[in-house]
């Protein structure tokens, strides 16, 4: 949905060249190599990228060009083979399983293409779990999760299991999992990638009032220029390189490049 | 962290809850092992507390001396045409030894009965008149047998309850005739009605006939092979038994390095023969009942590995969101614990109301402890601990990415 205008309305205080802001997300040299039996996969290779607190960006790139692999680290989900990984200030590879695990859960939020849901939790069931794991006393939780609910305009599903519920309800209850906790910073892997047009432009109105209203960092991973637009800034990754990082339209930078287009269009660097 | 333990014992419950009917299949082996070994403990305790009970009742002051085969070195069971006792032996205890204050030679038999219209085969016993008294017997209708009956060896006899309707129907059986062989006996007595003991002798298939009929006219010998005798009270009875064996040393003319030709037997060692057993038998429920839990233990550890494989998605979305390699270890020996517990708990009730269906059919009051009750509820739970601890480390050592791409 390249069309999206109403949203653009909203002044916005841009997060792009703006050097007060402190870092949350500092990236040096980062490779990320998988070594699957006989020919290793190189997926990431030697990335440098600092994210100023509260900055709203996109990652993109074709298939198989080392997005996904980028978020998970990113969301200390998987650590790197090579280089360093600051996630507001800690050195995410000295952290132990549990540690890492810790982080996971008071540091990031995640939301996933395929939603990630407890099938057979209701959804706030599935908004409390975080808190859960955070040790948080059940009736506390049970009137977070509400409110977090609510927040996403699902009051009244509460009690609903994810299979009662639409594929952009079930996204907008992982949107309130991943904000329960309130993270430093919100991971989205192609969020809308499951949705048709209609229903991402609700989840991205969604997003973009926590980058403006709550002022929460966002890295949203998609190969939708439609959706990249929406953010401040887009970094384009090529065969685990970076080959585009530049500020959006809406913060006034040159157009977001189609990737779909640039795959096939731009030559091995 | 508390908020964590009852958040895993929840989820744990509502998994077992999902999978009712898998669930349960698992339960079983810990149900069967549970109950079983609770019926068996019960049921076994029972027994002995009413085979102690019914010792105590019959006299636990009750001294029985039999004789014994010296010359091949080995004691010999059942009947012996001789005997190295006497009737002389028996007065000499009564009268000598002062912690004894009955005694009477018996000699007993299993011998055919003839009434006017039936025949049975009846345990005979050859007694004296101070017979009824040292049992403990009282007579329902009629006489007891008295001392003249024994001096001028009269054709009479006492007869138990079972016997004398076998043989007379419903018909008064006072003043009847029965015949044994050759000769007829006058029903005198009729003993009053005992019941069946525990180990399944019916008390009331009884004749009690004067020992010199039962010795001279139906058994053709000289002497009793036993003597009955009673202590003056509970606690003279081992200080009985050392007169008694004194005395028949010194009788029998024994050297010191003779071995005795009898044997003393007291009601109080059966007693501890009585609690030996049955403790021996509790103790082999227990190995009987700890192998069917780790039978059963090893199906929740099977189950619980499949659990793993088809929920590893849900690890890796609860790793994803934060879950530490502890809580998700905690989660899946929680859930095995659940499972197993349920099984015991399951197995604790079948277990209790099946021993007091089956003591009520047998006839004696199980004996249900809370401790075998405890003992059984804490085993369950340690089996579930026990075989969840390699499903559960296995979900815990998970990658979290792996976990979360798997389908
Ligand atoms: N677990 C893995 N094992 C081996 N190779 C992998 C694994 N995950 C990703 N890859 C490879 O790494 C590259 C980047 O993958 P990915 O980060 O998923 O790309 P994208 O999300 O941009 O489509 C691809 O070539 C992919 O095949
Ligand atoms: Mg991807």
């Amino acid at each position: 949905m390249p069309d999206a205008p109403a949203i653009h309305s909203a002044p916005i205080v841009s997060t792009i060249d703006d050097p007060s802001r402190p870092i949350t997300v500092k990236l040096r040299d980062l490779h990320k190599t998988y070594d699957s039996g006989a020919n290793a996969v190189h997926a990431v290779r030697g990335l440098n990228v600092d994210i100023p607190e509260g900055q709203y960006i996109s990652i993109m790139g074709a298939s198989g060009s080392g997005k996904s692999t980028l978020l998970n680290i990113l969301g200390a989900l998987d650590v790197p083979s090579k280089g360093t990984y600051h996630l507001a200030g800690k050195l995410t590879s000295k952290q132990s399983r549990d540690e890492l695990a810790a982080l996971r859960n008071e540091y990031i939020g995640f939301i996933f293409q395929n939603f990630n849901l407890l099938t057979r939790s209701t959804a706030v069931e599935n908004v409390e779990l975080p808190m859960v794991y955070a040790g948080v006393p059940t009736r506390k939780r049970r009137a977070a999760a509400l409110a977090a609910l609510d927040k996403v305009g699902l009051a009244d599903r509460a009690n609903h299991l994810p299979s009662e519920m639409s594929g952009g309800q079930q996204q907008r209850v992982a949107i309130a999992r991943s904000l329960v906790n309130t993270p430093r910073v919100l991971l989205a892997d192609e969020p809308t990638g499951n949705l048709d047009t209609h229903t991402s432009g609700e989840i991205m109105k969604i997003l973009d009032e926590l980058h403006t209203k709550d002022g929460l960092t966002i890295i949203i991973v998609t190969h939708d220029p439609g959706v990249a637009e929406f953010t401040e800034r887009v970094v384009v990754l090529r065969d685990g390189h970076i080959i585009a990082d530049q500020a959006t339209p809406r913060c006034g930078g040159p157009a977001v490049p189609d990737v779909r287009a640039l795959s096939m269009s731009i030559p091995e660097a | 962290m508390f908020a964590l333990w009852i958040e895993c014992f929840k989820m744990g419950l509502r998994e077992l809850w999902r999978h009712r009917l898998r669930s349960f299949l698992t339960m079983i082996g810990m149900i069967m092992g549970v109950s079983v070994v609770i019926i068996c403990v019960s049921v076994v305790q029972g027994v002995k507390d009413s085979l102690i009970g019914d010792i105590r009742k019959a006299g636990k002051n009750m001294m029985f001396v039999f004789t014994e085969d010296t010359r091949k070195g080995i004691g010999t069971i059942g009947i012996q045409a001789n005997t190295n006792l006497s009737r002389d032996d028996a007065e000499a205890i009564e009268i000598e030894c002062d912690g004894v204050s009955m005694a009477s030679g018996v000699q007993g038999s299993n011998v055919l009965i003839v009434s006017d219209t039936n025949t049975a085969t009846v345990p005979i016993t050859g007694a004296d008149h101070k017979y009824t008294a040292i049992r403990n017997w009282g007579i329902e209708q009629g006489r007891d047998l008295e001392p003249f009956d024994l001096i001028a060896s009269r054709r009479v006899c006492l007869i138990g309850q079972t016997t004398m309707r076998e043989l007379f129907g419903d018909r008064n059986a006072i003043n009847r005739t029965v015949r044994i062989g050759r000769i007829n006996l006058k029903i005198v007595g009729v003993l009053e009605p005992k019941g069946v003991n525990p180990l399944g002798m019916d008390e009331d298939n009884a004749l009690i006939v004067p020992l010199p009929i039962m010795l001279r006219d139906i058994m053709n010998r000289r002497e009793p092979d036993a003597i009955l005798c009673s202590a003056k009270s509970d606690d003279d009875v081992e200080f009985a038994v050392q007169q008694i064996t004194q005395l028949l040393r010194q009788r029998h003319k024994l050297g010191d390095a003779d071995r005795n030709d009898f044997r003393v037997s007291t009601l109080k060692e059966k007693e501890e023969q009585a609690r030996t057993i049955s403790n021996q038998m509790t103790l082999l429920m227990f190995f009987l009942a700890l192998v069917s839990l780790m039978v059963g233990g090893v199906g929740i550890m099977n189950i619980m590995l499949v659990s793993v494989t088809e929920r590893t998605r849900e690890i890796g979305i609860r790793m994803a969101i934060g879950a530490s390699t502890k809580a998700i270890n905690r989660q899946f020996l929680i859930e095995a614990a659940v499972i197993s517990t349920a099984g015991g708990t399951v197995g604790i009730v079948l277990g209790v109301s099946g021993a007091a269906y089956i003591s009520s059919a047998i006839g004696v009051q199980p004996l249900m402890s809370p401790t075998i009750v405890a003992i059984a509820f804490v085993f369950s739970a340690g089996v579930g601990v026990l075989f969840g601890l390699l499903p559960a480390r296995r979900a815990a050592g998970l990658n979290p990415i792996d976990a979360l791409r798997h389908d």
